[in-house]
């Protein structure tokens, strides 16, 4: 375990540097800065990366271990732990978003509305920051798009719709409920409660 | 609809144990729908497929397993083609979750599928948000949904 990065003596260099991104997300960007600390001898590395602070905290301990690690001179386990990259859906689940418009045209049914996928946008990018799993998104009848988190192994799940009027709603359904909250914006739904919400029905 | 003049010695009985199907007719669908079978990532069957038209209650699905599935399959490719598509598999579910969903199954022969059924779902016509309270149907179908591919075309998938 670490002691608060806070606590320690810092001094020194900041270097901007822009780090391989791990995992498939090609665009994240990484502004690491040094910082060695005299009391310890240790270097910590400060991530601004516009993410939780949940993964930012991940990255900082990952670091920390393999600084500690290349400080004593012991070989680096290349296998180290990398710590999650929890938006590393988000380029494809986009990806599948925007082909819903050439779905819907192949199935006949309304293409949705440019709000659908503004909204759509809105909420995948959203959850992206504290879900693993990637959703299933498609085009749904009256202009809707679908985003569809399951939990297989409990048969749960949550489905977000998205409809084309800018309205939204939220289905939750596990073996012991089943639920459901229609929000007139769907923007709505991005609320604290969301997370809290994934994570009682198991999806992580 | 059924036809009154034709014979057929199936029971009209679902037990919970038997196996109902819902044809898949687009590739890009069974595509994905395979592929999250395999690897339990994104598993499961749209809800999509399971919501009935608009201005009706009930979806069909095949009555798996009182026939061989290439007969069911025959049906299906003929189903298919009729709306310009391919057959590409069933999504499975037992009749016992469709119940307890609180939809109900029943036998509803045709004379070209004497295998065919119809899923009711209780939500009336006219009911106030009648759609939102049809995905919730559909939600649970669809969670208690497996796909089960037809075909040679899963051979190509890695």
């Amino acid at each position: 375990m670490f002691a608060n990065p806070l606590m320690w003596n810092m001094s020194s260099v900041s270097i901007p540097a822009e780090r391989p991104s791990p995992e498939t997300n090609k665009s994240a960007k990484f502004s690491v800065r040094q910082q060695t600390s005299n009391k310890q001898s240790r270097t910590v590395y400060l991530i601004k990366h516009h993410q939780s602070d949940d993964e930012k905290q991940q990255l900082l301990v990952a670091d920390i271990n393999e600084s500690i690690n290349r400080q004593a001179g012991r070989q680096i386990n290349a296998s180290r732990k990398i710590p999650r990259n929890l938006n590393n859906w988000l380029e494809a689940a986009l990806t599948e978003l925007a082909d819903c418009r050439e779905e819907a045209l192949d199935e006949g049914i309304e293409v949705p509305p440019e709000i659908s996928f503004h909204n759509a946008k809105s909420l995948i990018e959203h959850i992206s920051n504290f879900i693993e799993e990637q959703p299933d998104i498609y085009p749904m009848d009256e202009g809707s798009i679908a985003i569809d988190f399951r939990n297989p192994s409990m048969r749960s799940g949550i489905f977000i719709l998205v409809d084309g009027d800018g309205s939204g709603a939220l289905f939750t359904r596990s073996n012991e409920s089943k639920g459901r909250i229609r929000v007139s914006d769907a923007k709505r739904l991005l609320n604290e409660n969301l997370k809290s919400t994934f994570k009682r029905f198991g999806i992580s | 609809m059924m036809s009154d003049d034709f014979e057929y010695d199936i029971s009209l009985s679902i037990n919970a144990v038997d196996i109902l199907g819902r044809e898949e007719y687009y590739e890009t669908t069974a595509r994905k729908a395979f592929r999250k079978g395999s690897t339990r990532s994104r598993s499961g069957p749209r809800v999509k497929k399971f919501m009935p038209p608009d201005g009706s209650n009930q979806i069909s699905v095949n009555r798996l397993g009182i026939s061989s599935d290439t007969v069911l399959a025959e049906i299906g490719k003929r189903n298919a083609a009729l709306q310009g598509r391919s057959f590409w598999g069933w999504y499975v579910l037992p009749a016992k979750d469709i119940c307890d969903s609180g939809c109900t199954v029943r036998a509803s022969p045709l004379p070209e599928n004497l295998y065919h059924a119809d899923i009711e779902f209780p939500v009336a016509l006219d009911a106030e948000e009648r759609r939102d309270a049809l995905i919730g149907y559909a939600t649970e179908l669809a969670y208690c949904a497996d796909f089960r591919p037809w075909g040679e075309w899963t051979k190509n998938i890695s």
